[in-house]
């Protein structure tokens, strides 16, 4: 009896397969009729392309930023910075070099002079320095970035210079350069697909009446739900993309940065879907809709300048949604051991995932009875 | 078994008895008129009998299923017209179709042989906001008839639209009939319900008032008696709430 059970299960799950995806092709295409729905992805594009091209906006090639520990008596410090070639920033320490790159959002060099400059000099040998430069520069930029450098510190220098560049620097996991402009790229995207456009599908299928025409058929409130769910995160998966397109060098391990992204999407259309079934109208959900994002998207934000809050308030940024889901993203983009460091957060986000997948099945099976 | 079976029928919401203890019948293959003004509870009892609403009490039976325990196995003998119409205006008539059809898993071929009946072959591809409100109305049923339904149920379908286009719309109810579905229609106009129905119910605060064909209700009050003059001898006020 239990094996009748489980395949009569089985077979009306598959009876309901064609329902949601037609109600989840429907949706597709409409959304993209819909200037409603138009404005908010479109939005979501604009967004990610300022944020990926934003460091661009203050970054000089013909003067880029160099980290430099001058461990030499060569007065080198003084030279770079009075030769106006790069803008220098120096450094007491040598440790503090690959912290500073791993912050950069923008082509910099972190150089490292140390006393063996002074013996080649005084040989009349070849200085060589230590480079670093992160790893998601391009190797046009890494090759104009060398050179440009090199003819600055050789002018400083008066003699010929060369740079050799260490290993690549990975982003540090709590380092707010790059990576946190692609974490926050991503979020606000995939906000904008899950808590602004999957509510409009619902509320407006609601106000014209095809709610009705769709629930009069063989469809029920689930197969809508799920229906709405998978387009919201058709929608979420081709911003995935783009975005991706946009940060494709931080994916030092894709797989790794897909799954979090796809959880972090489902997360966000799971919120859209309990908002769709508590909001009866439009006006409604920009209301609800800005209280939303202001909580999940600004602690990531707040998270830089943690340090002014008290402890408390810390606490909270740092366990809002948002922040989770930006340092789970900030740690894929990083060689750390995310199941191990981050098990805490990834725990978080799957019951996140789950607490609101049970109250949309709570407040639809009140609304069904 | 009778196409649809009422069994004191009710609906409050707040207190307030919308619809009170219908009890009726219709048969299989007859256009049922189910009339009354505004706010007599119409819309409601379709709403009740298609499933989209739970009653307070009593017990409806719609091809033989419980609109409550089986809505599920109801939703395939149903097709229904709202008062509003619900057509998805950004897609094209096909597309409103084709979507229906996916919903009730019915080959996609059966859409273009509808799109000839209900006449919108030729517009088949404008999108809906630009059909005139006879063309929505036709795609409404045609929407509605895609699967074959039993019974059909029709929600004011003539309301709004000019009298020409409301005369076509009743011919295709007539019509409908002729092919043996069962036709459930709720109008406030007298005479659509005195022309169409095979019997009548009348409806006013949520009680019938009066059940039988047109010809006898009238005939009980004269010769040259309306459904109207039913309608106010037995509820005491005319349809538009006059004495």
């Amino acid at each position: 009896m239990d094996t009748i059970g489980i395949s009569i299960t089985m077979k009306e799950r598959r009876r309901r397969l064609p329902i949601i995806f037609a109600i989840a092709r429907k949706d597709i295409y409409e959304a993209l009729t819909n200037k409603r729905v138009l404005i908010i992805l479109i939005n979501a594009l604009l967004m990610a392309m300022f944020y990926r091209y934003l460091p661009n906006l203050h970054y000089d090639s013909s003067q880029p930023t160099v980290f430099l520990y001058d461990g030499s008596e060569s007065g080198l410090d003084q030279a770079l910075d009075s030769g106006g070639q790069v803008t220098l920033r120096a450094v007491p320490d040598p440790d503090l070099i690959i912290p500073l790159i791993q912050e950069s959002d923008a082509p910099e060099l972190g150089l490292i002079a140390s006393g063996d400059v002074d013996a080649a000099l005084a040989r009349g040998d070849t200085p060589v320095l230590e480079g670093y430069m992160v790893h998601w520069l391009s190797q046009r930029q890494v090759e104009n970035l060398l050179a440009h450098s090199e003819r600055a510190v050789s002018q400083a220098l008066g003699t010929a210079v060369r740079i050799e560049l260490q290993e690549p620097v990975s982003l540090s996991p709590d380092a707010y350069g790059l990576g946190f402009l692609a974490a926050t790229t991503f979020l606000f995207t995939l906000s904008f697909c899950g808590v602004a456009m999957v509510p409009n599908l619902m509320i407006e299928e609601r106000q014209r009446n095809t709610l009705n025409a769709i629930l009069v058929s063989p469809a029920r409130s689930i197969d809508v739900l799920i229906g709405k769910a998978l387009t919201g995160l058709f929608y979420s998966m081709i911003f995935i993309l783009v975005v991706g397109a946009l940060f494709s060098a931080m994916f030092i391990r894709p797989l790794t940065s897909l799954l979090i992204l796809l959880s972090v999407a489902s997360l966000f259309v799971l919120i859209g879907l309990l908002l769709s079934q508590i909001i009866k109208q439009q006006a409604q959900l920009s209301i609800y809709g800005m209280a939303l994002f202001i909580p999940l998207l600004l602690p990531p934000f707040l998270g830089v300048m943690a340090e002014l809050f008290p402890r408390w308030l810390q606490t909270i940024i740092r366990w809002s949604p948002g922040s989770i889901a930006a340092r789970l993203l900030m740690a894929s983009f990083s060689p750390v051991a995310i199941a191990g460091d981050y098990a805490g957060e990834i725990a978080y986000l799957l019951i996140s995932i789950t607490l609101l997948l049970g109250a949309n099945v709570i407040l639809l099976r009140q609304a069904d009875r | 078994m009778y196409a649809i079976e009422t069994n004191e029928l009710t609906r409050e919401f707040n207190g307030t008895r919308a619809v009170n203890k219908l009890s009726f019948h219709v048969e299989s293959g007859e256009i049922f008129g189910f009339l009354g003004p505004n706010g007599a509870g119409k819309t409601t009892t379709i709403k009740m009998l298609t499933g989209q609403l739970r009653p307070t009490s009593g017990r409806a039976v719609v091809m033989g299923c419980d609109v409550v325990t089986e809505r599920d196995a109801l939703k395939p003998h149903i097709g229904v017209v709202f008062e509003e119409p619900n057509l998805y205006e950004r897609l094209s008539g096909r597309d409103n179709l084709r979507f229906a059809a996916r919903l009730y898993d019915l080959d996609l071929r059966e859409v273009e042989p509808m799109l000839e009946r209900i006449d919108l072959a030729r517009d088949a591809r404008k999108r809906v906001k630009h059909y005139s409100s006879g063309m929505k109305q036709r795609l409404l049923i045609g929407r509605a008839l895609l699967h074959k339904p039993q019974v059909l149920f029709l929600d004011e379908p003539t309301r709004g639209l000019d009298p020409g286009v409301a005369r076509v719309i009743r011919q295709m109810i007539a019509d409908l009939a002729q092919d043996g579905v069962t036709v459930f229609l709720t109008t406030h106009y007298m005479e659509e319900a005195d022309r169409l129905s095979s019997r009548v119910a009348i409806l006013d605060e949520g009680n019938i008032v009066a059940l039988g064909t047109p010809d006898a209700l009238k005939a009980a009050r004269g010769s040259d008696a309306t459904l109207e003059d039913v309608f106010l001898a037995e509820t005491g006020h005319s349809l538009y709430g006059t004495r």
